[in-house]
């Protein structure tokens, strides 16, 4: 009897605590938004209101200084008939088809190869990355150096009587995009390594045991084995790069501001030099939306596939 | 073993002179003179001098650039750390209600490009043209809701029964975040803090925009104005290239793993 009586006086504590500790909770609840608002108040002035606003500016005229003025969809007809919006466009394309081959295919490699070395893996690691810590302005301008006709890489092969090989580099449009993405790749490629590698050593070494006693070959082991485990990573890096590809800007602006003659012109280009020099706020926020719109197309057919092929990233 | 060990190194090391080798050469040509560049790009100077960095100190403002971009940098990582670490706190450890759907709304807002033109003309209506608070403003809220996730996914490990505790203590909520929270999630505040001033102080499609004079412009901006007015001088644009580099160089240099293992979980996470 006593015993129960000590469960029930005991157990009716536990519940009167368990009540002050909701009511406590309850206190703490709203708190938390307290600790929220400070951060939310500079991303709404920084993304939020930015993001509403780039839907209503592209029905708009204006100068960036007046009132925008409603115009319908005038901007959009103009930008359909824009010859540069669409090189700017082919260029982002272009610049997404090339990030997406022969940067990735190299880091792969090169992750490949690391994941067998013991010594000196996170100085490699640390070499290739370290390219992205220079500032654009200045990676810009080592390459522009490097391009240069009477300098850099083309002085040598004239001294060694090979001037055929001379890369003009950034004077010829047909050349001045692929010049500029060697840069960027110059720049960019170590993160993808850093990443393939992490994904790497956590695949299960078995599995490659046991294709390599069945007799694989080195490329069949990469292409049944290794590649299968790697594709979330995969997928990710790919949707990243083609997000970014198609914002392509500081490596354009700074090393050709999207000459000569419009030839490297990217959409994001474009619409900066329209809006910041150009004064055509309206316009320029026009072939932003089109950017978005692609931005946004890409994240819907990655959702799209991620459903149907069962995913899971 | 051995022998297959070794053929590994030579495509890895040929890959890291293509990676150094644009480096040492802004880095070599900083220290020769003019002229000595247009017979010997590349080599190692005959004569080295400091001449240029000198030049490149004064003539490009550089202790004004400087002056600048630490300001910027370092109120951009310290308001980065500490908002996005309490909000992180608020959605990990506080019953904050409606924290799914503010969660949910943060991942769509981080994948909508940068909103350019609103943020430039807002700038210029709310006059912050030329003022630090017009790119820090926009590095803060942009960089927000990857902190937020990237912060948060360290904090939920952390055991709620070492916040009860603190709090039987007599620790006030905003107590229990600077005594317990903040120490125990040092190595993910730190990875947030390294690649904050990385990214703020290379910025350029913000900075370039917003800062215009050259009293309030970054090393990044500073810079390009610099080769725009000097671009034929190559010795006077290396020492000011080597200059506009160096302090992320020596971040990078001391932090090394951190910022390896930072990437490494970052693509682990996703």
């Amino acid at each position: 009897m006593a015993i129960t009586n000590s469960a029930v006086s005991s157990s009716q504590k536990v519940l009167v605590q368990e009540v002050k500790q909701k009511k406590k909770f309850k206190k703490g609840k709203w708190i938390g938004w307290l600790f929220i608002l400070p951060g939310l108040l500079f991303h709404i002035l920084a993304v939020s209101i930015p993001a509403i606003m780039s839907f209503y500016l592209p029905f708009t005229e204006w100068n960036g200084l007046n009132v925008p003025k409603f115009i319908g969809i005038a901007n959009f007809i103009e930008a359909f008939q824009d010859s540069i919006v669409w090189t700017a466009f082919l260029n982002n394309v272009k610049w997404a088809i090339f990030w997406i081959t022969i940067p990735i295919i190299l880091a792969f490699f090169l992750a490949h190869l690391l994941r067998k070395v013991n010594k000196g893996q996170t100085l490699y690691q640390a070499t290739y990355f370290s390219t992205s810590i220079i500032t654009v302005t200045v990676a810009g301008q080592i390459w522009f150096w490097i391009y240069n006709p009477f300098s850099g890489v083309n002085f040598y092969l004239d001294k060694a009587g090979l001037d055929f090989l001379e890369w003009p580099g950034l004077t010829v449009p047909a050349l001045a995009l692929f010049s500029v993405l060697l840069a960027d790749m110059w720049k960019g490629f170590g993160t993808n390594v850093i990443w393939l590698l992490a994904s790497m050593t956590q695949m299960d070494s078995s599995l490659e045991e046991a294709a390599k006693m069945d007799g694989a070959g080195r490329f069949k082991v990469i292409w049944h084995v290794i590649l299968p485990q790697l594709r979330p990573t995969l997928i990710i890096i790919i949707l990243l790069t083609m997000l970014g590809s198609f914002g392509a800007f500081e490596m354009v602006y700074v090393m050709t501001n999207g000459g000569p003659a419009h030839a490297t012109e990217t959409l994001s280009t474009y619409y900066y030099t329209l809006s910041t020099t150009g004064r055509r706020a309206g316009y320029a926020s026009a072939v932003a939306l089109f950017q978005m719109f692609i931005a946004i197309l890409i994240i819907i057919i990655y959702a799209y596939l991620r459903k149907k092929k069962g995913w899971e990233v | 073993m051995k022998k297959k060990l070794q053929w590994r190194h030579i495509p890895l090391t040929l890959v890291a002179v293509y990676a150094l080798f644009p480096m040492y050469l802004l880095f070599i040509n900083s220290f020769k003179t003019k002229t000595e560049i247009i017979k010997n790009p590349m080599g190692i100077p005959s004569e080295w001098t400091l001449e240029n960095y000198v030049n490149a100190w004064q003539q490009g403002s550089y202790s004004v650039a400087y002056l600048n971009t630490f300001i910027i940098t370092s109120v951009t990582v310290l308001l980065v750390c500490i908002l996005s670490g309490l909000a992180a706190y608020a959605l990990s450890h506080l019953n904050t209600p409606g924290k799914d759907i503010f969660l949910g709304y943060l991942f769509i807002s981080m994948s909508l490009p940068v909103g350019f033109i609103p943020i430039f003309f807002m700038a210029v209506k709310l006059n912050l043209i030329n003022t630090y608070w017009g790119v820090i403003v926009p590095y803060v809220g942009g960089g927000f809701a990857f902190n937020v996730f990237l912060l948060r996914a360290y904090m939920v490990g952390i055991p709620k029964e070492l916040l009860e505790s603190a709090r039987v203590d007599g620790c006030g909520t905003l107590g229990a975040f600077f005594r317990i929270i903040l120490p125990l999630s040092k190595p993910a505040f730190i990875i947030v803090a390294i690649f904050c001033a990385l990214g703020t102080w290379n910025e350029f499609f913000l900075a370039n925009a917003i800062l215009q004079i050259e009293e309030v412009r970054t090393v990044s901006t500073q810079y390009l104005s610099f080769t725009s007015k000097y671009g034929t001088n190559w010795a006077l644009l290396a020492a000011s290239g080597v200059i506009t580099v160096v302090p992320m160089i020596i971040l990078f240099l001391m932090l090394t793993r951190k910022f390896i293992s930072g990437l490494q979980e970052g693509g682990v996470k996703f």
